[in-house]
C-alpha cells in the first residue's frame, strides 16, 4: 500500500531510519505493513536499574494527524512505574500535546512537536525507567512505593521482569 | 550533514522544486530544515499567540509576497478612492462621535432644564420677571442678568452671557440629571434588596392573604372526572390515561396537604395541560400509543407556563418532538391534530433543514480549514491606534454611526418631558393648588390669624431692640449675635415664606425653597392617597384576590422601596448633612474675623457660619456636598472612637445601645423595611438629638469658648483665633502631607491613643466609682465611701481609710469621736445591679435587666420583676432577632447612678479637650520657629514675593500675624509630634525587650534620626525624590505648555498685533505690567479662528497623545515612561529646536551690535517667528502628506495585490 499521507509518509520514513540504525536496547515497527499508525516495540530495561534485564513490550498508537499531535504509548502488560498508569499507558511530558499546561511544571520545550520522532520518545521512556519522576505521578500507589519503601518497590519489579521472562 | 541529506523535521519529506526547504530558526543539525507547509500547518495546529520556533524560541519572520504582476507603482486612482474611503469612513466616525456628544453631553442636560423651566411657568401661569422674553426665559431661567454690570462690549457681553448660561443652565442641568441617576440607581438596588428580604413576602402575605388554590383544585378534579370517563371505555390508552389519572390524584393530594409550595401548582398545571391533550386525543380517537404521547409531548412543550425559565429545553424537546412527528407523521396528517402541533411541525421540518445545513456548513468549514499556501491569519495591520480607541467605545456599547444618536437623544427627551411631567409638575402643581386653597381659607378666615402671623415680624423688630436696650452689643457680643442670628434664621425667613406663600398667594417667583416646599406637599398627597387606596384594598375580607390583590402587589412594592429608600436617604445623607451644618456652626470662630458685617445700606449680616466667609462655597450644591463630606467623616471618626473604646477599653455589654458593626442581629434592609416608619424616624430623631448635643457643646462649646477667652471683648488683637487660612494649594499640598504622615503611622497613633483612653477612662471611672460597671473591674474601695475627720484631713489627703472595716456613716462619727488616731473611715453604700453581658442581647431582655440585687444574685425587691416575666413567652424576639445571647453579670452601682454616668461622659470630653488641645498647641509651638524662620530667611533673600508669599499669603488678608494660628506651623508641629513619638516609642521598646526590635522600622527610624542630626537624613531623601521619571512627569508638560504659549503668543498673537496696529508691550522690560501683558492674547472673532487653525499643529497634537494616554489602560509604567518621553518630551524639544532657536538666533543676529539686555523685539524680528512657524506648519504637512501617502500605498497594496506570506530564512554568519 502507498503511502499518501504526510503521517504515513513520515512513518514509514521513521521506520526505515529506524531499522536502518536502531538504538540499543529498542526495536519498532508497525504491527502491519497496512495500518501504519500501530506500532509496537520492545524496551530493554536500563542497565543499573531495578527493571535492568527485563524486555517490555508496548504499544505504540499514532493519530491521523501525526507528527502534528504526539502518539500514545501503551506498555502490555502493564509496568509498576510512578509514571505509568495502571492500564500501561505512559505519562511523559514528551508525549503530551504542545498548548497551555495548566500545571506549569512542564517546560513547552520538552513536550511534543514535530521535531520529535519515535526514536527519541522511546529513548526518554527507557530514560524514565531508570529514573522516575515523582512530581508527576500517574500511579499513586507505585509512587508511594517507590518513595517510601524502595526496597519493597525493586523487589516487586524484578518479581514483574522475573514472571516476564518466563523464569 | 551533507545537503543531499537534509529533510524536513515535520514530515521528514527532501527539497523538491515545489517544495523547498527552508531553515527560518537558528536550530541548526537534523532539525534545521522545514517545508513551509508543514510549519504552517504546525503553527496552526499548535496555535500559539506567538510564532516562534518551540525548541530555539526564534520568532518567525514573514514576508508578505505581492502579486506578481503588481505595477512598480500602485495607480493613481487606487490611491485615490483608498484615500477618499478613508476620508469618509473617519468623517462618519468624527461625525458621529460628535453627534454623540451633543446629543446625549449637550442636549440632553439643556433639555432637561428647558423642559423643567417651561414646566415651571405653566405652573406660575407667566414667565419669570425678570427676563419676560421666550427665549431670555428659556436660556436664562430666573436668573437676573442685570445684577452683573454687562460689558458694553458686544463680544465680551455675549461670552459673559455664555458663561452665565454654562453655568447658570447647562451645569445645573448635568447635576440634577446626576443627582436623578444617583437616585434611581439607589431606588434601583435597594427594590432588589427589599423584593428579596423574607421580611417583605411576610408582610405581603399578612396584608393580602395567600392565595387560595381551590379553583385549581376545581378544575384539577372536573379534568379528573373526565378522564375516569373515558378510561372506563376500555380503549388502548387506558394504560397511559391511568398513569395520568395517579398523576393528577397525587398532585391534588400535595395541594391540599401543602397549599403554600409553588412547586406543586407547576406540577398541576403541567397535569391539566396534559389531561386537556389527553381528552383531545380521545375526541379524535387516535389509537397509536407512540402518537399519542408524542402530541402529549408537543402539547406540553408548546406551553410556555410550564417551564418559563428553561427555553432552551424547552425549545430543544419542540424541535425534538416535531421532528420525530414530521417522520412518521407525514402520511396520516390528522385533522384534529390542532394548531400548536401544526406549527410545531413546520418549526420542526424547518429546524431539521436548519440542521442539515449546519452540518453542510460544519463541512465546508472544515473543507475550507484545509491549509493553504503561506496563509496564516493575518494580524490586525490597522495598529493599536484604532484599536485602544475602538475598544473604549465597544466597553461603552456605543455603535458609532450616524443613525443611532439622534434617536437615542429623541427617545432620552420624551424620557424626560414624562419624566419630568409626573415627577415635577403633577406634584408641584398640587402643591400649589394645596398652597393656594389654604390661602384662601386663611385670608377669609380672620384677621387674627394674620396678625397672629406677623407676629415674628414685630418680634424680629422688638427683639433687637431690646437686646441693645440692655447693651447686649458690646457686654455680651456672644449671645447678642446667637440671638440675633436665631431670629434672622429660625424665625423670619420661615415668616416671611408662610405670609409670601399662604397669605399673599404670591406664587410668582418662587425661591427654590418654597418651591421644594409645594413639591413636597404634592408629594405628600401622592402618598397620602396611596396609601388610602392600599388601606381600602385590604379592607374587604382576605384573601384578596384578582385585580385588587395585583394592584396592591404593585402599590406594595412601590411603598416598601419608598420606606427603605426615605430611611437610608435620611440616615445616609439627610443626617450628615445636618451635623456638618452644626460643624460649619462650630467652625466658625476657628476661621472668621467677625461675625457681623455691614452692607452698603447699614444693615447687619450675622455670618455665624464659617462657609459665609468664601465665595466658593455660597452655592447651595457645594454648600451641601461639603456638609456631608464633613457630617460624614466626623460620624466616621466618631464611630471608630465607639469602635475603640467598645473593642479595647469598656467591659462587654456597656454599650448594648449601641448597635455593634459585627452584630448578627444588624439587618438594615430587614429592620428598615419591617419596623414601622414612626419607630424609625423617631430613632433618627433620637440621634440627631445626641449629635446636636455632642457636637454644639462638645465642639461648638470649645471653639466658641476658645475664642471669646482668648479673645475678651474690648481687646484689640485677636488671640490664636481665626486661623490664618494659606492660599488653596497649600492648603492642599499641607493636608496631604499631614494626613500621608498620619496614615504612615497609623499604627503609632492608635497604639497611643488607646494608652491615652484607657488611662482616661481608668481615672474618671474611679473618681466616679464606675470601675466596675464601665470597665469591668472590681475595686473594693469604690463600693463606698471615705469620711473624713474634717476638711483639713479632707484637703491633705494622707489619711487613709481602713478598707478592710466598713462602717456606717453615724458609726464613723463615733468613731471619730472615740479614737483620735482615725482620721478616715469607709462607708460603703450603692448596691450590685443586673448588667447585660454583652452588646447582642435582645431588646426585650434589657427591661428584665439593672435590677439591684446581692451579690449572690438574690433579688432586693421583686417588684416590677413579675410583669416582665409574664411576657418572656412572647415568641416575637425570637424571630426578630436570631442570635441573641442574654445573659447578665452581677455589677457594682453606685448610688445616683445615671447622674454618675452622665458625669462620666463629662470627664471624658474633658480628657478629649485636654488630648486635641494640647496637640494642637503643642504643635503650633514647635512649628512656629521653622515657619518664622522660613519666613524671616526668604525676607532676607528677597524671594518674599515668590516663596513666603506661597507659604504665607492668607485669603483673608495679606498681611502674616504673629499671634494667630497657622496652618503650616500646624501641620510642621503635628510631623515633629509625630517622629517624637517615634523616638519615644522604640526608646521604651528597646528598654523593654533588649534589642529585639530594632530592626522593626528602620527606615522611619532612620528619619526620626534625620531630623535630630539636622538636614542629613532629608537631603539624601530629596535627591531620590527628583529621579528622572518624576522630573519627567513634572518638566515635560510644564514645557509643551510653554511651547503651545509661547508660539501662540510670539509667532501668532505679535504678529497679529503689528499687522493691526496694536501696540507690542514691551516685552523684557523690567516693569510691574509685563507679567499681566505677557499673558494677554489679543482676542478677536478673527484672531481666534486663527489662533484654532494653528491650534490644529500646536494644541492638537498633544491633546491626541493625552487621548492615548487616557485610554491606554493596559500599559505598563515602564511602557507608559517611554511614550511619554518619546511623545512628549522628546517632540516638545524638537519643536523647540525648529521654531524657537532659529528665530531667537536670526533675532539676535540681527542685533548683534546691540548689548544683549537692551534688545527689544521690533515688528521685523517678529516676522522672523510668523515665518518660522509658517515654516513648520509647512513642514508637518509635507511630512504628515507623505506619511498618508505612504501608508495609503501600502494599504492597497495589502488589500490588492497581496499573494501570500513566505518566511524569511535565517541564516547564521557560521553557516556554510
Amino acid at each position: 500500500m502507498a503511502p499518501r499521507s504526510t503521517a504515513q509518509k513520515r512513518l514509514l520514513k521513521e521506520y526505515q531510519q529506524l531499522s536502518k540504525d536502531p538504538p540499543p536496547g529498542i526495536l519498532a515497527g508497525p504491527i502491519s505493513e497496512n495500518d501504519l499508525f500501530k506500532w509496537e516495540c520492545l524496551i530493554e530495561g536500563p542497565p543499573d536499574s531495578c527493571y535492568e534485564n527485563g524486555v517490555f513490550p508496548a504499544k505504540l498508537n499514532f493519530p491521523s494527524d501525526y507528527p502534528l499531535s504526539p502518539p500514545t504509548l501503551t506498555f502490555d502488560p502493564p509496568l509498576l512505574h510512578p509514571n505509568i498508569y495502571a492500564d500501561g499507558t505512559v505519562c511523559i511530558s514528551i508525549l503530551h500535546p504542545p498548548g497551555e499546561d495548566p500545571n506549569q511544571y512542564e517546560v513547552p520545550e520538552e513536550r511534543w512537536s514535530p521535531v520529535q520522532s519515535v526514536e527519541k520518545i522511546l529513548l526518554s521512556v527507557m530514560s524514565m525507567l531508570a529514573e522516575p519522576n515523582p512530581e508527576s505521578g500517574a500511579n499513586i500507589d507505585a509512587c508511594k512505593v517507590w518513595r517510601d519503601h524502595r526496597d519493597e518497590f525493586d523487589k516487586q519489579v524484578r518479581e514483574h521482569v522475573r514472571k516476564s521472562l518466563g523464569l | 550533514m551533507s545537503d543531499t541529506e537534509k529533510s524536513c523535521r515535520v514530515c521528514r519529506g527532501e527539497d523538491t522544486e515545489s517544495q523547498p526547504l527552508l531553515h527560518p530558526c537558528k536550530c541548526r543539525g537534523s532539525i534545521k530544515y522545514i517545508h513551509q507547509n508543514c510549519l504552517m500547518e504546525w503553527l496552526k495546529h499548535s496555535n500559539k499567540s506567538t510564532k516562534k520556533c518551540d525548541i530555539c524560541n526564534t520568532p518567525y519572520q514573514f514576508r508578505t509576497i505581492y502579486d506578481q504582476n503588481m505595477p512598480k507603482r500602485i495607480p493613481l486612482k487606487l490611491i485615490w478612492d483608498k484615500l477618499l474611503s478613508i476620508f469618509l469612513s473617519t468623517s462618519v466616525k468624527t461625525l458621529s462621535l460628535f453627534l454623540y456628544v451633543t446629543c446625549l453631553i449637550v442636549q440632553v442636560p439643556l433639555y432637561w432644564k428647558f423642559i423643567g423651566r417651561i414646566y415651571t411657568w405653566v405652573i406660575d401661569g407667566s414667565l419669570p420677571s425678570v427676563n419676560p422674553t421666550f427665549i431670555g426665559a428659556l436660556l436664562f431661567g430666573e436668573l437676573d442678568l442685570q445684577q452683573y454690570d454687562l460689558p458694553s462690549d458686544s463680544a465680551k457681553r455675549l461670552i459673559l452671557q455664555l458663561r452665565k448660561f454654562v453655568d447658570y443652565t447647562y451645569y445645573s442641568g448635568v447635576r440634577y440629571i446626576l443627582v436623578c441617576i444617583i437616585v434611581h440607581l439607589a431606588l434601583f438596588v435597594e427594590h432588589e434588596w427589599v423584593i428579596r428580604d423574607e421580611g417583605y413576602t411576610k408582610l405581603l402575605l399578612k396584608n393580602i392573604g395567600r392565595e387560595p388554590r381551590t379553583k385549581l383544585v376545581d378544575m384539577l378534579q372536573e379534568v379528573l372526572a373526565g378522564l375516569r370517563n373515558e378510561g372506563e371505555g376500555g380503549n388502548v390508552e387506558a394504560h397511559t390515561n391511568l398513569q395520568r389519572l395517579e398523576m393528577i390524584a397525587r398532585a391534588v393530594n400535595d395541594l391540599q396537604a401543602q397549599p403554600a409550595n409553588g412547586h406543586y401548582e407547576e406540577m398541576l398545571r403541567r397535569a391539566i395541560n396534559e389531561g386537556e391533550a389527553g381528552g383531545q386525543n380521545n375526541f379524535a380517537e387516535i389509537p397509536p400509543e407512540d402518537q399519542g404521547t408524542n402530541e402529549d409531548e408537543n402539547v406540553r412543550s408548546s406551553d410556555e407556563e410550564v417551564e418559563p425559565d428553561d427555553e432552551g429545553r424547552t425549545i430543544f424537546v419542540r424541535q425534538e418532538a416535531a421532528v420525530e412527528g414530521g417522520a412518521n407523521d407525514n402520511s396520516r396528517r390528522n385533522d384534529n391534530v390542532n394548531q400548536n402541533n401544526q406549527q410545531n411541525v413546520d418549526e420542526g421540518h424547518d429546524a431539521a433543514a436548519a440542521m442539515r445545513n449546519n452540518e453542510n456548513v460544519g463541512g465546508n468549514v472544515e473543507q475550507e480549514e484545509r491549509p493553504e499556501v503561506g496563509e496564516v491569519e493575518d494580524e490586525n495591520d490597522n495598529g493599536p491606534n484604532d484599536g485602544a480607541a475602538g475598544d473604549l467605545l465597544e466597553v461603552l456599547g456605543i455603535n458609532l454611526n450616524l443613525s443611532t444618536p439622534v434617536p437615542l437623544m429623541i427617545m432620552c427627551d420624551i424620557a424626560i418631558s414624562i419624566y419630568l411631567f409626573i415627577m415635577y409638575l403633577i406634584p408641584h402643581m398640587l402643591g400649589t393648588a394645596f398652597i393656594s386653597f389654604v390661602g384662601q381659607l386663611m385670608r377669609a378666615g380672620s384677621i387674627i390669624l394674620e396678625k397672629w402671623i406677623s407676629i415674628p415680624d414685630s418680634l424680629k423688630g422688638g427683639l433687637p431692640k431690646f437686646l441693645s436696650n440692655m447693651d447686649l452689643k458690646t457686654s455680651f457680643p456672644v449671645s447678642y449675635i446667637i440671638i440675633n442670628s436665631f431670629v434672622e434664621l429660625l424665625i423670619k425667613s420661615p415668616a416671611s415664606v408662610v405670609r409670601r406663600l399662604i397669605l399673599e398667594n404670591d406664587i410668582n417667583g418662587l425661591t427654590l425653597g418654597e418651591r421644594i416646599i409645594s413639591l413636597s406637599i404634592g408629594y405628600s398627597a401622592i402618598s397620602l392617597s396611596i396609601y388610602k387606596i392600599m388601606n381600602k384594598l385590604i379592607s374587604r375580607q382576605k384573601p384578596i384576590m384578582g385585580t385588587p390583590r395585583k394592584i396592591y402587589k404593585i402599590f406594595f412594592e412601590i411603598t416598601s422601596t419608598a420606606k427603605v429608600f426615605l430611611v437610608f436617604a435620611i440616615e445616609i445623607f439627610f443626617f450628615p448633612v445636618y451635623c456638618g451644618w452644626l460643624l460649619d456652626f462650630c467652625a466658625a470662630p476657628l476661621l472668621l474675623h467677625q461675625f457681623i458685617s455691614k452692607t452698603a445700606d447699614g444693615t447687619e449680616i450675622f455670618m455665624f457660619l464659617f462657609t459665609s466667609g468664601y465665595e466658593v462655597l455660597q452655592t447651595h450644591y457645594m454648600r451641601i456636598a461639603l456638609y456631608w463630606i464633613l457630617g460624614t467623616s466626623y460620624m466616621l471618626f466618631f464611630a471608630l472612637f465607639i469602635g475603640m473604646v467598645r473593642g479595647k477599653i469598656l467591659r462587654p455589654g456597656v454599650l448594648f445601645f449601641i448597635r455593634s458593626p459585627d452584630d448578627p442581629n444588624a439587618r438594615l434592609i430587614h429592620d428598615a423595611l419591617v419596623k414601622p416608619l414612626r419607630l424609625q424616624l423617631s430613632r433618627i430623631y433620637l440621634s440627631a438629638k445626641v449629635y446636636t448635643c455632642f457636637i454644639i457643646i462638645g465642639i461648638g462649646g470649645v471653639t466658641w469658648g476658645l475664642k471669646y477667652y482668648l479673645t475678651p471683648a474690648g481687646f484689640k488683637y485677636n488671640l490664636v483665633l481665626p486661623v490664618q487660612m494659606p492660599t488653596f494649594g497649600l492648603v492642599v499640598i499641607m493636608t496631604v502631607l499631614a494626613v500621608r504622615d498620619i496614615l504612615s503611622k497609623k499604627a503609632l497613633i492608635s497604639s497611643y491613643c488607646l494608652l491615652y483612653w484607657k488611662r482616661a477612662f481608668e481615672i474618671s471611672t474611679h473618681k466616679l466609682r464606675l470601675t466596675h460597671f464601665i470597665l469591668g473591674k472590681s475595686v473594693p474601695s469604690e463600693r463606698g465611701y471615705v469620711v473624713y475627720r474634717n476638711t483639713f484631713r479632707w484637703l491633705i489627703g494622707n489619711s487613709n481609710p481602713d478598707f478592710k472595716k466598713p462602717v456606717t456613716y453615724r458609726n464613723a462619727l463615733q468613731i471619730f469621736r472615740e479614737d483620735p488616731s482615725v482620721n478616715a473611715c469607709f462607708v460603703p453604700d450603692g448596691n450590685y445591679i443586673r448588667a447585660p453581658e454583652n452588646d447582642t442581647i435582645s431588646r426585650r431582655f434589657i427591661k428584665k435587666l439593672f435590677v439591684p440585687v446581692t451579690k449572690d444574685d438574690q433579688l432586693l425587691s421583686d417588684a416590677g420583676i413579675h410583669v416582665d416575666e409574664d411576657n418572656e413567652n412572647d415568641s416575637d424576639s425570637s424571630s426578630d432577632e436570631f442570635n441573641t445571647d442574654n445573659s447578665y453579670v452581677i455589677v457594682y452601682a453606685p448610688p445616683n447612678f445615671k447622674l454618675r454616668c452622665v458625669a462620666l461622659i463629662l470627664m471624658l470630653w474633658i480628657f478629649s479637650v485636654i488630648l486635641l488641645l494640647g496637640i494642637i498647641f503643642t504643635a503650633l509651638l514647635l512649628g512656629r520657629p521653622v515657619v518664622h524662620t522660613v519666613a524671616v530667611a526668604s525676607d532676607f533673600f528677597k524671594f518674599s514675593r515668590g516663596f513666603y508669599d506661597f507659604l504665607s499669603s492668607t485669603s483673608q488678608n495679606s498681611e502674616f500675624d504673629w499671634r494667630l494660628a497657622d496652618i503650616p506651623s500646624l501641620v510642621l508641629g503635628i510631623k515633629f509630634i509625630l517622629i517624637a513619638l517615634k523616638f519615644l516609642d522604640q526608646k521604651l521598646r528597646l528598654t523593654e525587650n533588649g534589642e529585639n526590635e530594632i530592626n522593626m522600622a528602620q527606615d522611619e527610624e532612620n528619619e526620626a534620626r534625620g531630623v535630630f542630626v539636622l538636614g542629613r537624613g532629608w537631603l539624601p531623601r530629596f535627591g531620590q525624590g527628583l529621579s528622572f521619571t518624576v522630573l519627567l512627569y513634572t518638566f515635560a508638560p510644564f514645557l509643551t505648555y510653554l511651547w503651545i504659549f509661547s508660539v501662540h503668543k510670539l509667532c501668532v498673537d505679535l504678529p497679529i498685533r503689528v499687522y493691526t496696529g496694536t501696540p507690542i508691550h514691551k516685552i523684557g522690560n523690567a516693569d510691574e505690567q509685563i507679567s499681566e501683558d505677557l499673558m494677554e492674547i489679543l482676542l478677536t472673532k478673527t484672531t481666534f479662528v486663527i489662533h484654532l487653525l494653528v491650534g490644529l499643529w500646536t494644541v492638537f497634537p498633544y491633546l491626541f497623545f493625552l487621548y492615548r494616554c487616557l485610554t491606554r489602560v493596559e500599559w505598563n509604567e515602564l511602557e507608559f515612561t517611554d511614550y511619554f518621553w518619546k511623545a512628549l518630551f522628546a517632540k516638545t524639544l524638537t519643536n523647540f529646536g525648529v521654531i524657537h532657536l532659529p528665530a531667537t538666533v536670526f533675532t539676535l543676529l540681527r542685533h548683534r551690535h546691540h548689548p544683549l539686555r537692551t534688545i527689544r523685539l521690533s515688528e521685523k524680528d517678529i516676522y522672523i517667528w510668523a515665518n518660522m512657524l509658517a515654516l513648520f506648519i509647512l513642514y508637518k504637512l509635507v511630512v504628515g502628506g507623505r506619511d498618508l501617502l505612504s501608508k495609503v500605498n501600502e494599504q492597497v497594496k495589502s488589500e490588492r495585490y497581496v499573494r501570500g506570506r513566505a518566511i524569511e530564512n535565517i541564516d547564521l554568519p557560521d553557516d556554510e
